[in-house]
């Protein structure tokens, strides 16, 4: 009997299969990890499958995980983590969805944006490994106006048996060269003492398009009440973000402002108005309290052009500060590409550390990079040779140094393509000062890529990398530090 | 038992040689419009290329395809960002100042990269007049622009007519695309290296925005 029916099954899937409207596509993501650090399983195993079906207007996905818990950038924490009993199995992602034309009806996980990300975002950030994804109802109408509904919840960060809800709908219109729009979202969180508070958001944005001129305008209005906990106070924020450029020929000007006043909540990705998207305090979300302005002047000139970028930013009583700039020119002639640039990221202020005591803190990172790409012997080659120089320097409340950092962290990097393959070779170091270069431990990585087919490629590293957004091998992806082999294989169909 | 497995196996051989089609999409464009893939078809090969602003190697393609469109003027060049949104602004500058003669379309929530399975950028695909995909390639280094370029010269059967014909093609159709640079241009042989040099950028047509092919009208539904 059982063999009939898995016969019937069969054939089934095979009428199906016959069907024109059907697309099956899906993603095989499996890792061979051995990490070079003290852990209890050595060798790992990792797999993430991602699988969607459409026919006709519906469509349904789903994708499985299989893993450990991310690695902690606390190595002390390693070992504590790394145990068999955390494997994580299970469905991450699951979802059917109804699409005609431009109507959009879709159960189950979501990924939806309003505006610039400033009041509402269901994403999932892999370059700081957050997850704020929703799971519910969301309904989109894409046409002569733009109108988007959204019902879900996830887990809570108090509880994780407990879920945080979030509604809304966005509302936008195209009026001749404008785009006028408006919000409004609902959140209900699980607060410490196990009820739930409210918040209620409004926006409204203007979007200017004109052939050399861009504006885009945000404002928004929180309101977060405690209607269970009378003992906490309510609070009342706001956002402004505008950003506008314009064009004179090859020069481009452009000009950001951000003015964020007690507007932090979670299922938003805020625009940070300066080059390197940097925050203006590790230790505060930057919607909480956060002031600034961008500026920014690009300019091609026949095969050289030449980028400039320069930000400030600071709190309400301005006892924090930071700036953010980045130069660069970039030359073309034939084959031969070549860029170099200057970083420069500082940030001051004073915070409490984990003994609640005010420290004054002080930090610069500047990162000069040069890099070439070019053809040798037939083969295209690329070299990025890179030096960041990293201060850090916190002061007690009597003004003595009690923690001070300096050190170099020099990058060569150099990539070659061969055929459908390509390899990347990386030697890095930390210094602590010039004389330290000998003594100074130097790590290598390298990573190999095999095309095995269109559908088929993989990587395999070895080495050492300190992680953040990579590009080599022609790819740019973001990867959490890491010490020893990665085998992985991508199979798409 | 042994049935099972051949029904199984011949299934899956269906589903192998199965042409992939490109599912139909609505993304937005620079200026906020809407463009859908039905709309992008007019029966000319495709090129759909996933980048990011924060990606060296999408950006180091860019040039490279913009030639080659240049070249094979029946080809549209799509180049869809999957920057968030807050990066957004950023990569329409990006492709503002360099003023390329792609159509540009930002994907922000990934909507379209995930069913294609794009998870890094860049990720270029070929498609057919029909829409089919016929070539994908993750990554990107400047020697598989020969592999892209024999691609579109077999989809365009450029290989098949005597080089009288290839030179003829071009400029008859240009006549027929307003906004089109009046330049008749040779179709060169497969692997032939581009005349302009790499970092050239093409100028607009008269009274055309940047990022958008002048002979297509985006909001209008082909016939």
């Amino acid at each position: 009997m059982k063999r009939y029916l898995l016969l019937f099954l069969l054939l089934l899937a095979g009428l199906l299969f016959a069907q024109q409207n059907l697309t099956i596509n899906g993603l095989n993501e499996a890792q061979l990890i051995y990490r070079d650090a003290k852990d209890s399983l050595g060798f790992y195993f990792k797999d993430s499958f991602s699988f969607q079906m459409g026919y006709r207007n519906f469509a349904f996905g789903m994708k499985f995980v299989a893993e450990l818990p991310k690695y902690q950038n606390d190595q002390s924490q390693l070992v504590h983590h790394l145990h068999a009993q955390n494997l994580g199995v299970g469905w991450k992602e699951l979802f059917v969805a109804y699409e005609k034309d431009a109507w959009m009806l879709r159960g189950g996980t979501m990924y939806e944006t309003f505006g610039s990300g400033l009041v509402f975002r269901s994403y999932e950030d892999l370059e700081f490994d957050h997850d704020h994804r929703l799971d519910g109802f969301h309904f989109k109408y894409d046409d002569a106006f733009r109108l988007k509904a959204i019902y879900g919840a996830n887990a809570s960060p108090q509880n994780g048996n407990a879920l945080d809800l979030a509604y809304g709908l966005d509302f936008e219109y195209p009026l001749w060269f404008m785009k006028l729009g408006i919000a409004g979202v609902g959140y209900r969180n699980l607060t410490p003492l196990n009820d739930y508070s409210r918040t209620d958001i409004y926006s409204g944005r203007l979007g200017i398009n004109l052939a050399n001129l861009n504006i885009n305008t945000e404002y928004a209005t929180r309101d977060l009440d405690y209607p269970a906990s009378p003992t906490f106070e309510s609070v009342s924020g706001s956002a402004l973000y505008v950003t506008a450029d314009y064009s004179i020929g090859p020069l481009m000007l452009g000009t950001a402002i951000k003015d964020y006043d007690q507007f932090h909540f979670r299922q938003q990705d805020v625009p940070l108005a300066n080059y390197h998207g940097e925050t203006l305090s590790d230790t505060q979300a930057s919607a909480l309290d956060e002031r600034g302005w961008q500026g920014w002047a690009n300019v091609g000139l026949g095969n050289t052009s030449f980028d400039l970028n320069y930000a400030e930013a600071w709190n309400k009583d301005k006892s924090k500060r930071m700036n953010d700039a980045y130069a660069a020119v970039q030359y073309t002639i034939g084959d031969l590409n070549g860029e170099a640039s200057w970083s420069h990221v500082e940030k001051k202020g004073s915070d409490l550390d984990h003994l609640n005591q005010e420290i004054h803190y002080w930090q610069r990172e500047i990162t000069p990079a040069l890099s070439f790409d070019f053809p040798a012997f037939g083969t295209p080659l690329g070299v990025i040779a890179q030096y960041k120089l990293v201060d850090k320097e916190n002061l007690n409340a009597e003004g003595s140094a009690y923690e001070l950092k300096s050190h170099y962290e020099p990058r060569l990097q150099l990539d070659l393509a061969l055929g459908g393959h390509s390899i990347s070779l990386a030697a890095e170091s930390k210094w602590t000062d010039f004389d330290s270069i000998l003594t100074s431990r130097y790590w290598a990585g390298a990573e190999l890529r095999l095309a095995l087919s269109n559908e088929s490629d993989i990587l395999i590293f070895g080495g050492r990398e300190a992680g953040g957004k990579v590009c080599r091998n022609g790819m740019c992806r973001y990867v959490a530090p890491f010490s020893g082999l990665r085998i992985e294989l991508a199979t798409r169909f | 038992m042994k049935n099972i497995l051949l029904i199984t196996l011949l299934i899956l051989a269906s589903a192998i040689v199965w042409a992939d089609a490109m599912p139909d999409f609505r993304l937005q464009d620079a200026t906020g419009k809407n463009v859908t893939l039905s709309e992008l078809l007019d029966g000319n090969p495709l090129i759909i290329d996933f980048w990011a602003d924060y990606c060296k190697p999408c950006k180091q393609s860019m040039p490279l395809l913009s030639d080659l469109a240049q070249r094979y003027e029946d080809i549209t060049v799509v180049m869809i960002s999957i920057d968030k949104p807050k990066d957004q602004q950023r990569a329409k500058n990006y492709l503002k100042q360099n003023n390329f003669k792609f159509v540009t379309l930002f994907d922000p929530d990934m909507t379209l990269a995930k069913k294609l399975n794009v998870s890094i950028p860049p990720h270029t695909f070929i498609l057919d007049g029909k829409g089919e995909i016929v070539y994908s390639h993750k990554g990107f280094d400047p020697s598989v622009m020969e592999e892209y370029e024999a691609q579109i010269i077999a989809l365009l059967k450029l290989g098949e007519k005597p080089p009288a014909q290839l030179e003829e093609k071009p400029g008859a159709q240009l006549e027929e695309k307003p906004g089109a640079q009046l330049e008749e241009k040779p179709v060169p042989e497969l692997g032939e290296k581009p005349e302009p040099g790499i970092g050239d950028k093409p100028e607009p047509g008269l009274g055309e925005k940047p990022g958008q092919k002048p002979e297509k009208k985006l909001g209008e539904k082909q016939e």
